[in-house]
C-alpha cells in the first residue's frame, strides 16, 4: 500500500536521517525555556523578598523609634523619680554598658525597660495577627491555607549613664533650705526587632535567621525630680 | 523494489513557494512596518530617557535633601545655640577669633556659596549654612580630673563608663589611643560642663591613652579656672562631662580641585557636554579656629550631586516681652533680614536677635537633571499662569540653550536642640 502524498524516496531518507536533530533541537528549545523560566521564577521571588526585608527593615526601626518615644512619654508622666532610682540601684545587664568592668567599677548604672511592662497599664502597642487580620505590622501569608503569619514586634530600652545636668530648676530654692530639685540626663537605648509570629518567642535557630533588629540612641532630660 | 508515487501536480505547485511579485510586497508591507515599529520604539525610548533624568535629578535632590534636614535637625545637639550669649558658657570673649568664636546652632551665609560668575550669570544666589553640634556621637564621656598646664589643660576621662565601653576603650590595648583620636579627633573643639550646668570649651589637640586616658587641650582658647573666673571649673572638675563639637558647612561648589576623589565626575561627554561646569551640594567639616570658614582636609563630602540652589528661610521668636507669649516670625528664603538673626552670633548685638532664638530652618534645594534636554526656559515671571520658581537652567554660555530640568524641594526642619532658648 502506497500513500498519495508521499514524499520522494531521497527527501524521505534525508529527513529520517535528520529525525534525531530534531528532537536535539527541541529538547534544547525546551531547556532553554525551561531555564529561563527558573530564572525568572527565582528573580521575581528574590525582587519579593528583597521587598519584604526592606520592610521589615523599615518597621523594625520603627519599632526602635517606638520603644524610646514611649518611655519618654513614661519618663514625663511623673514616674521619673522611681524610674531614675531603679537605674541607679543597676540591677540589669545592659548591652550598651556590657564592656564595663564590673570588678573594678562594679555593675554600671542600668534599667531596662521592656515594652511588656509600659504595657501593662492597659495601654496597647501593637496588634497581634490573628483571626481580625495580620495584625498591625502585616507580614507574610501561609500559602498552604492563604492564613496570615503576620510579623510580631517588640523592643526594650536601656537606660543608662544618669548624669546631672547642673541647670538650675526654675523657681525653686538654690540657697540649700528647701527642697531640692535636679535635672537628670539618661541616656536611652532602644533596641526594636520584628520577626515572624510564628517564631519562638524565645531565640531559636530560626528567629535569629529571619529576626531583624535596630538600635538608635538618644539623651533625654528629665525632672526636675527630687534629689 | 517498489517506485514512490510521483505527487500530483496541482500539489507541487501548492508547494512551490511565493512569486517574486509577492515576494516584494511582502518585504515592502514589511519595511514599512519595521520602519512604524522602529520610529515607535525610538520615541519611546527617549520619552522613557528624558523622564528617567528628571526622576534621577528628583531622586538625588531627595537624598541629599534627607541628609541635610538630618543635620540641620540635629543642630545645637550637646552644644549651645550661641554661646555669644548663653549664660552657661564660661569666657567666650576671651576666644580667638573664628569658627568657634561664633560658635552658634545655625549661622546661615547668605550667598555664601563659592561663585566664580556661574550662578550669577544666572540670576541665582545660593546660600551656605554652618551648624554646630555633636555629629558623631550621642555620648558625653565623664570626666575624672581637668589639670591645667599653664595656657593649656589634661581632660582625664574616667575608664570604666558606659560613654567609654561604648567605643571599646581598653587601656591595655595598643590601639587604644587610636580609639581616642577617633572619637576625639585633634583639632576639634571639646565641651565640658561641670556639676553646675557651667560649659566650658577647648581645642583637642593630643591624646594619650592607657590606664589614664586623657585629652590635651591647646593654649588657646584657654579654659578657665574658678581662680581667674567665677564661671570657671571648680576643683578637680570631677563629675563633668565631655563631648565632641564639630561646625559643618553645606554650600554648592565644584569639587574639580580635589582631583583625585572627584576629578572623573567633571569630564565632558556627548551626552552631558557642560560636566565641568557642574555644581553639587557639598558638606565639610570646619577648622573651628580658621577666621575664614577653612576646612579640614579630606572632610568633602558629595551630598548631592547636579545642584543649582540652595536657600535658606528662618522662623525665629520676633520679641521676648515679660508677661507676654513670645511670638514668632517666619523669614523666607532670601529676606534681607536673615543674617541679622541667623548670622555670625559673635557680631549680632542688638536685644531680641540671635541664632538662639531661631526654631526652624525652612530649606529650599535644587538640582538638575545631568542632560540639557530642553532647548527653550520657562519664564515663569513672565506667564502668570506658571507659579514662580527654577523650572530650567541653561548650561549654554550666559543661560542660554541648552537647558536642563530642575526639580526643587523645599521643608521647614524644627530645632529641637534649642526650643527654650531666650536669653538675652
Amino acid at each position: 500500500m502506497t500513500r498519495a502524498h508521499s514524499l520522494p524516496l531521497p527527501v524521505m531518507l534525508r529527513r529520517r536521517r535528520e529525525r534525531g536533530a530534531t528532537v536535539f533541537i527541541v529538547v534544547v528549545v525546551i531547556s532553554l525555556l525551561t531555564g529561563i523560566g527558573v530564572y525568572a521564577v527565582r528573580v521575581a521571588s528574590m525582587v519579593d523578598a528583597a521587598a519584604g526585608n526592606a520592610r521589615q527593615a523599615v518597621q523594625t526601626r520603627y519599632m526602635a523609634e517606638y520603644g524610646a518615644l514611649s518611655v519618654l512619654a513614661e519618663l514625663g508622666s511623673g514616674t521619673a523619680t522611681q524610674y531614675l532610682s531603679m537605674v541607679r540601684a543597676a540591677t540589669d545587664d545592659c548591652r550598651s554598658t556590657q564592656f564595663v568592668d564590673v570588678d573594678v567599677a562594679g555593675r554600671a548604672p542600668c534599667y531596662k525597660v521592656f515594652m511588656g511592662e509600659l504595657a501593662q497599664g492597659g495601654r496597647e502597642f501593637l496588634n497581634d495577627p490573628g483571626d481580625e487580620g495580620p495584625g498591625s505590622l502585616g507580614g507574610p501569608v501561609n500559602l498552604i491555607d492563604s492564613e496570615p503569619i503576620g510579623l510580631r514586634g517588640n523592643f526594650v530600652v536601656e537606660l543608662t549613664d544618669p548624669v546631672q545636668t547642673g541647670a538650675p530648676v526654675a523657681g525653686t530654692d538654690i540657697g540649700g533650705t528647701g527642697p531640692r530639685f535636679e535635672y537628670v540626663t539618661v541616656t536611652a537605648t532602644s533596641i526594636g526587632q520584628v520577626l515572624p509570629a510564628d517564631t519562638l518567642a524565645s531565640c531559636d535557630a530560626r528567629a535569629a535567621s529571619v529576626a531583624a533588629t535596630q538600635q538608635i540612641r538618644a539623651r533625654m532630660v528629665v525632672g526636675p525630680i527630687a534629689r | 523494489m517498489t517506485a514512490l508515487p510521483i505527487p500530483p501536480l496541482a500539489l507541487r505547485r501548492s508547494r512551490a513557494g511565493f512569486t517574486l511579485v509577492e515576494l516584494m510586497v511582502a518585504l515592502t508591507a514589511g519595511l514599512f512596518v519595521s520602519i512604524v515599529v522602529f520610529a515607535l520604539a525610538k520615541q519611546g525610548s527617549r520619552f522613557y530617557q528624558r523622564e528617567a533624568r528628571a526622576a534621577n535629578a528628583t531622586l538625588a535632590n531627595v537624598i541629599g535633601f534627607q541628609r541635610l534636614r538630618e543635620d540641620i535637625a540635629r543642630a545645637g545637639f550637646l552644644s549651645t545655640p550661641n554661646a555669644s550669649r548663653d549664660p552657661q558658657v564660661c569666657g567666650q570673649n576671651a576666644w580667638p577669633n573664628g569658627a568657634l568664636r561664633s560658635l552658634a546652632s545655625v549661622r546661615i551665609v547668605q550667598g555664601g556659596s563659592p561663585d566664580d560668575g556661574w550662578f550669577d550669570t544666572r540670576g541665582l544666589s545660593p546660600d551656605a549654612i554652618v551648624i554646630a553640634g555633636s555629629f558623631q556621637s550621642t555620648d558625653q564621656f565623664p570626666v575624672r580630673t581637668v589639670v591645667s598646664t599653664g595656657a593649656g589643660a589634661q581632660v582625664f576621662l574616667q575608664v570604666n563608663s558606659g560613654a567609654m565601653s561604648r567605643i571599646r576603650y581598653d587601656s591595655g590595648d595598643p590601639d587604644a589611643v587610636e580609639l581616642l583620636a577617633t572619637a576625639f579627633p585633634v583639632g576639634r573643639v571639646l565641651r565640658i560642663v561641670d556639676t553646675t550646668g557651667m560649659q566650658h570649651f577647648g581645642v583637642v589637640s593630643a591624646h594619650q591613652a592607657g590606664p589614664n586616658p586623657n585629652i590635651t587641650l591647646a593654649d588657646s582658647p584657654s579654659l578657665n579656672f574658678q581662680g581667674g573666673l567665677a564661671c570657671g571649673l571648680r576643683g578637680n572638675a570631677t563629675g563633668a562631662m565631655a563631648n565632641l563639637v564639630q561646625f559643618m558647612r553645606y554650600e554648592l561648589r565644584n569639587l574639580s580641585g580635589l582631583a583625585a576623589r572627584y576629578g572623573a565626575l567633571y569630564t565632558a561627554s556627548a551626552d552631558a557636554p557642560h560636566e565641568e561646569a557642574r555644581r553639587e551640594l557639598v558638606r565639610v567639616e570646619l577648622d573651628p579656629l580658621s577666621t575664614t570658614d577653612g576646612a579640614f582636609a579630606g572632610t568633602e563630602e558629595l551630598v548631592a550631586e547636579y545642584a543649582v540652589d540652595l536657600k535658606f528661610g528662618i522662623t525665629a521668636v520676633d520679641q521676648v516681652t515679660a508677661g507676654a507669649n513670645p511670638t514668632l516670625v517666619t523669614l523666607d528664603p532670601g529676606d534681607a533680614t536673615i543674617e541679622d538673626t541667623a548670622g555670625d552670633a559673635n557680631t549680632i548685638l542688638a536685644a531680641n536677635q540671635g541664632p538662639h532664638f531661631i526654631r526652624a530652618v525652612r530649606v529650599r534645594l535644587s538640582t538638575r537633571s545631568r542632560e540639557a534636554d530642553r532647548e527653550a526656559d520657562i519664564n515663569a515671571g513672565a506667564d502668570p499662569s506658571i507659579s514662580a520658581g527654577l523650572y530650567r537652567i541653561g548650561l549654554g554660555d550666559d543661560n542660554s540653550a541648552p537647558f536642563a530640568r530642575v526639580r526643587t524641594i523645599q521643608a521647614d526642619v524644627a530645632l529641637r536642640n534649642q526650643p527654650r532658648a531666650y536669653f538675652q
